[in-house]
C-alpha cells in the first residue's frame, strides 16, 4: 500500500525558534493519526506544514506522490481540508454558506447543482440539515466545530489535517468529535491528521500516535507502543501511571510524592 | 432544532439556500428600481419648477432650452454623480471591511478620504492647481488634482497595509490607527489652509474638507463613473475570494485564496476608488461605513450579492440625502457630506455599541 502522505527530513523555524528538526514520517489512507507531544513540541507547525500554511525550510512534503511546494493553491485545496481550532470572528453567515464555502477550490462562475449536492450530502453527515439556515454566529463551541468539518468535507479532500478541534468541547463532544472523524476516515478513505492534546481521547480513537518533543519525532506507532509510561514521562516531564483494559490505555497523572508507592504496587 | 412531530416533513437544505437567493435578487432587482424611480423624481425637484412631462421632454431633446439646460447640465450631471459616487463609496467600505475582517474599516475611518481632501488642498496651495472663477470653484488641472489626492490616499493606505500584515492588529487598534491619520491629514489640511495666499484658495480648499456633489460636469461624471464600473467588475470577479477570506485568514489559505494579494488589491484598489471620488466631490462620510451594514442585514454577506447590494443602497443613499440636502433649505443648497455625517455618526455609534453582536 502506497504512503498518501511523506514528510523527508522536514524542518521549520520561526524566526530563530526552531520548530521542527529533520522530521521524517509517512502516513496511509484510511487512519487517524495523532500528534501529541508538550505546549511548543511542533504539533500544530507539523499540520500547518501539510496543509502548506507555512512552508518548510528544509526536505520535502508530498501528498498522493506530489510534491507540496510545486502544487498550485487551487490543487492543493482540492487534496488538503483544514479544520482550525477556533472560527475567527466572521460576519454572519448561515450554515449552508459557511459549508458552500468548501466548494470555492471546485467552483465555476457559480456553484453547480453538484456543489449544491455535496454540501447537502455533508451537512446530512454532519447531522446539521436541520439548521442549515442558522447564523454561524449563533452556534455553539460543538455546532461550529461540525460546520468546519463539514466545511472541510464539502472540498473532498485526501487529507484532513484538524488542529486541535476538542480543545473547546466537553467530554461528551469531545468523544463525540473522535468517533465521527474515526468514522469518517473508514467510510470516506480519507487520512486525518490530528493535533490533540488529551493523550486518553488520542489513545482511544487514534490509529497511530505521533508523539512530538522540541520539534523532534519521540516517538511514533501504535498508541500502546508509543504511550508507555518512559515515554510519557520523558517527553513531558510529569509521572505518570497507565492502566490498561485490554486494547484501552489509561493515563493518570500523579504527584511525584506518590511516585514511590505507586513504584512498589 | 425541529422537533420530532414536525420532523416527518423534512426540510430541504438546497430548497431553502435556492429560496433564500432568489428572495435577494427579488430584494436586488426592487432596489434598483427604486433607485430609478427616486433619479427620475429627483430630476423634478430643485429651485427651478418642474413637472416630469418636462423633464421628459428635455431627456428626450424637446422642451424649451432653459429645461434642457437644467436638466442636462445641471441636474443629471448631479444626480449621476450621486449614483456612482454612493455606489463606489459604499463598495469601497465592504471590500475594505471583507478584506481586514473588520466591520469598523471604511474609508472614512481608515483616514483614506481625509488623506485625499489633503492632497487635494496640497495640489491647490502647494502646485496652483485651482482658481475660481465667477463666484464658482474651478479647477485648471482637475488631473493634477486627482493624482496629488491619489498620492496621499496611497500614503494612508500604505499604513493601513503595514497595519495589515501585523497578524493580531485588533480592528480597534486598525481604527485607532485610522483616526491618527484622519487626524494627521486634517491638521495638515488646516495649516495649509493657514498658508492659502488668497480667498480662492481658501475657499477651494474648503471645497474639499465637505463634499458637494454640485460641482462635477459630464467630465468628471463620466471619469468617476468608469472608475467605478471598472472597479465593480473587479471586485465582482473576486467574490467567492472575498466569501473565503470571511471564514477565517487559514481557512482562506487552505480553500486555494492568496489571502495577502487579495487583501492588498483589495484596499489598494478600494483606496484608489475614494481617492477618484473625493478629488472630484471632497469627503462624504459614513456611506461607506453604514451602507454594507445595512445591505448585510438585508440580502446577507454572501458578496455575489453584497457587492450589487451596496452599489444599489449607496447609490440610493447618496441620492436621497443629496436630493434632501439641496431642496431642504431651498434656494440654500446644503453640502450633502455635511447630512451624510450627521447621519452618520450616531449610526457609527449605534453600530459599536448595539451592533457588536452581529459580527
Amino acid at each position: 500500500m502506497v504512503d498518501l502522505v511523506t514528510l523527508d527530513d522536514v524542518s521549520f523555524a520561526y524566526g530563530k525558534i526552531q520548530a521542527l528538526s529533520d522530521i521524517t514520517l509517512s502516513f496511509r489512507t484510511g487512519s487517524l493519526v495523532g500528534m501529541i507531544g508538550p505546549n511548543g513540541s511542533g504539533k500544530t507547525t507539523l499540520i500547518r506544514c501539510v496543509c502548506r500554511l507555512v512552508r518548510p525550510e528544509n526536505g520535502t512534503v508530498t501528498i498522493n506522490g506530489r510534491d507540496l511546494s510545486s502544487l498550485n493553491s487551487l490543487d492543493l485545496a482540492r487534496m488538503v481540508g483544514y479544520v482550525p481550532q477556533m472560527q475567527e470572528k466572521a460576519f454572519p453567515v448561515p450554515i449552508f454558506e459557511a459549508v458552500l464555502a468548501g466548494r470555492i477550490p471546485h467552483l465555476g462562475w457559480a456553484p453547480s447543482d453538484h456543489d449544491l449536492a455535496i454540501v447537502k450530502n455533508v451537512l446530512e453527515l454532519m447531522d446539521l440539515e436541520d439548521i442549515s439556515q442558522r447564523n454561524i454566529n449563533t452556534l455553539s463551541g460543538g455546532q461550529m466545530q461540525r460546520v468546519q468539518i463539514a466545511r472541510a468535507l464539502a472540498q473532498e479532500p485526501l487529507v484532513l489535517c484538524l488542529d486541535e478541534p476538542t480543545s473547546n468541547l466537553d467530554i461528551k463532544h469531545q468523544l463525540g468529535l473522535m468517533r465521527m472523524v474515526r468514522d469518517l476516515t473508514r467510510k470516506r478513505k480519507m487520512l486525518a491528521l490530528m493535533a490533540i492534546h488529551d493523550l486518553n481521547l488520542a489513545s482511544q480513537y487514534c490509529d497511530r500516535l505521533v508523539l512530538l518533543q522540541n520539534g523532534e519525532v519521540f516517538s511514533s506507532g501504535t498508541p500502546q507502543e508509543v504511550l508507555t509510561r518512559k515515554n510519557v514521562r520523558n517527553a513531558f516531564n510529569i509521572n505518570v501511571a497507565i492502566h490498561t483494559h485490554g486494547d484501552l490505555i489509561h493515563i493518570v497523572p500523579v504527584e511525584n510524592t506518590d511516585l514511590r508507592r505507586l513504584e512498589h504496587t | 432544532m425541529t422537533d420530532h412531530n414536525s420532523s416527518h416533513k423534512p426540510r430541504d437544505p438546497i430548497a431553502q439556500h435556492r429560496r433564500q437567493n432568489l428572495l435577494r435578487r427579488i430584494l436586488l432587482l426592487t432596489g434598483a428600481i427604486l433607485l430609478g424611480l427616486v433619479a427620475m423624481y429627483a430630476l423634478t425637484l430643485g429651485p427651478y419648477p418642474m413637472t416630469m412631462i418636462d423633464v421628459f421632454n428635455a431627456f428626450i431633446g424637446n422642451g424649451s432650452d432653459v429645461h434642457r439646460t437644467v436638466i442636462w447640465n445641471i441636474r443629471m450631471t448631479r444626480i449621476a454623480t450621486a449614483i456612482f459616487a454612493g455606489a463606489a463609496l459604499a463598495v469601497s467600505g465592504m471590500v475594505m471591511q471583507n478584506v481586514l475582517r473588520n466591520p469598523l474599516a471604511s474609508p472614512s475611518t481608515l483616514g483614506v478620504s481625509h488623506a485625499a481632501s489633503f492632497g487635494a488642498a496640497f495640489g491647490i496651495v502647494v502646485l496652483g492647481a485651482g482658481t475660481t472663477q465667477a463666484h464658482s470653484v474651478y479647477f485648471d488641472h482637475p488631473y493634477l488634482l486627482a493624482l496629488c489626492a491619489f498620492a496621499a490616499a496611497m500614503i494612508s493606505t500604505g499604513v493601513i497595509i503595514l497595519l495589515a500584515r501585523i497578524r493580531d492588529a485588533s480592528p480597534e487598534t486598525m481604527i485607532l490607527a485610522g483616526v491618527a491619520m484622519a487626524s494627521l491629514f486634517t491638521a495638515g489640511t488646516t495649516s495649509l489652509r493657514y498658508f492659502a495666499s488668497d480667498e480662492v484658495q481658501l475657499s477651494s480648499i474648503i471645497f474639499w474638507t465637505f463634499g458637494d456633489l454640485g460641482r462635477t460636469d459630464w467630465t468628471s461624471v463620466s471619469i468617476i463613473s468608469v472608475g467605478t464600473v471598472a472597479t465593480l467588475i473587479y471586485f465582482f470577479l473576486n467574490r467567492w475570494r472575498y466569501n473565503a477570506i470571511n471564514g477565517g485568514e487559514d481557512v482562506a489559505r487552505t480553500l486555494g485564496v492568496n489571502t495577502n494579494r487579495t487583501r492588498i488589491l483589495g484596499l489598494l484598489i478600494s483606496s484608489l476608488l475614494t481617492a477618484l471620488v473625493v478629488s472630484f466631490v471632497g469627503i462624504i462620510g459614513f456611506v461607506g461605513l453604514v451602507v454594507p451594514h445595512i445591505v448585510r442585514r438585508v440580502v446577507g454577506t454572501d458578496a455575489r450579492f453584497l457587492i450589487p447590494g451596496c452599489c444599489i443602497a449607496g447609490a440610493l443613499l447618496l441620492l436621497v440625502s443629496d436630493t434632501v440636502a439641496r431642496t431642504m433649505l431651498s434656494p440654500v443648497i446644503m453640502p450633502v457630506g455635511i447630512l451624510t455625517s450627521f447621519l452618520g455618526a450616531p449610526l457609527f455609534i449605534y453600530l459599536i455599541i448595539r451592533g457588536r453582536k452581529h459580527w
